[in-house]
């Protein structure tokens, strides 16, 4: 029974070869069907996985979600389907990485969205995700340590203020942060 | 249990399949019958057929029974409907922890 002891509550695929010709089933069927189905995924595990997120106490369901997002994000990016929900589920992912104390996984994820200009398009067109993700990508570079990776931390961070300076002047809040982290790197 | 059939006996397969799905049951997995439980599953049951493919992009190695219900807006009660449909096809597993 689904509502069992705990034991109980997990759902699997049988076997691999089930996955992959289910897969292969829907892909034969129709390319766009497969794009559909994961812009559904996409969109249903980002709001569950931000409202598990904001939860305090379930962050161990939280935890459980990453495999999901870990295997959603390759399966989006070998579709190379760009919708916001991928970007955002590649900056809660890096998020998590860092809050396990593994930066170098987090880069990972956000230089490569840092990358793929068209993505960030698809989340915000005004610049201010680059700015920020330029900003959490020095900040883990910073965090790394050794001199090779604060350099690129701190070249992240001029990035990042040279976006800020020219597009959010205003901004003197997050100017004055990354201006503060920058210091204390140097 | 999955056994890769000789392409000659692919004939006979597909009858075994059609016939027992008919018959409520499927005992015997293969590579070569799978196709014939997608068709089923579209024509007779599209919310089973629905949760195996959200099954198939997600993590193989278990997803919560609450993330699914969630996902798919399901009673608990519906859901079970549906896996009990995909356990019989010896699609799916309900177990313990992940790992």
């Amino acid at each position: 029974m689904l509502g069992g002891p705990e034991d109980e509550k997990r759902l699997k695929i049988t076997h691999r070869i089930v996955q992959e010709e289910t897969k292969q089933a829907l892909m034969k069927e129709d390319v766009t069907k497969v794009k559909v189905v994961l812009e559904k995924l996409l969109r249903e595990f980002n709001s569950i996985l931000n409202a598990v997120r904001k939860n305090d106490d379930s962050y161990e369901n939280f935890c459980d979600l990453i495999p999901h997002a870990k295997t959603l994000i390759n399966e989006a990016k070998t579709m190379d389907l760009i919708i916001k929900e991928r970007a955002m589920l590649i900056v809660v992912l890096g998020w998590h990485y860092r809050k396990t104390g593994d930066d170098e996984q987090a880069l990972d994820y956000w230089t490569e969205l840092l990358n793929n200009q068209k993505l960030i398009n698809a989340l915000d067109s005004t610049n201010l995700f680059k700015a920020r993700l330029l900003q959490k990508i020095s900040k883990a570079y910073i965090n790394l340590e050794g001199e090779e990776n604060i350099r690129k931390g701190l070249r992240s961070a001029e990035d990042c203020l040279q976006i800020f300076q020219r597009d959010f002047p205003r901004n003197h809040k997050e100017i004055g942060l990354v201006f503060s982290y920058m210091g204390n790197a140097y | 249990m999955w056994i890769n059939k000789p392409a000659q006996a692919e004939e006979e397969v597909k009858n075994k399949v059609s016939k027992d799905l008919e018959n409520d049951q499927v005992k015997l997995l293969t590579k070569d019958n799978f196709r014939e439980i997608c068709l089923h599953l579209k024509r007779n049951s599209s919310v089973s057929w629905q949760l195996l493919q959200y099954m198939a992009y997600l993590d193989a190695e278990g997803i919560s029974v609450d993330f699914i219900i969630s996902l798919m807006g399901l009673t608990r009660e519906e859901l079970q409907k549906h896996v009990n449909e995909l356990k019989r096809m010896s699609l799916v597993s309900v177990g313990g922890a992940r790992g």
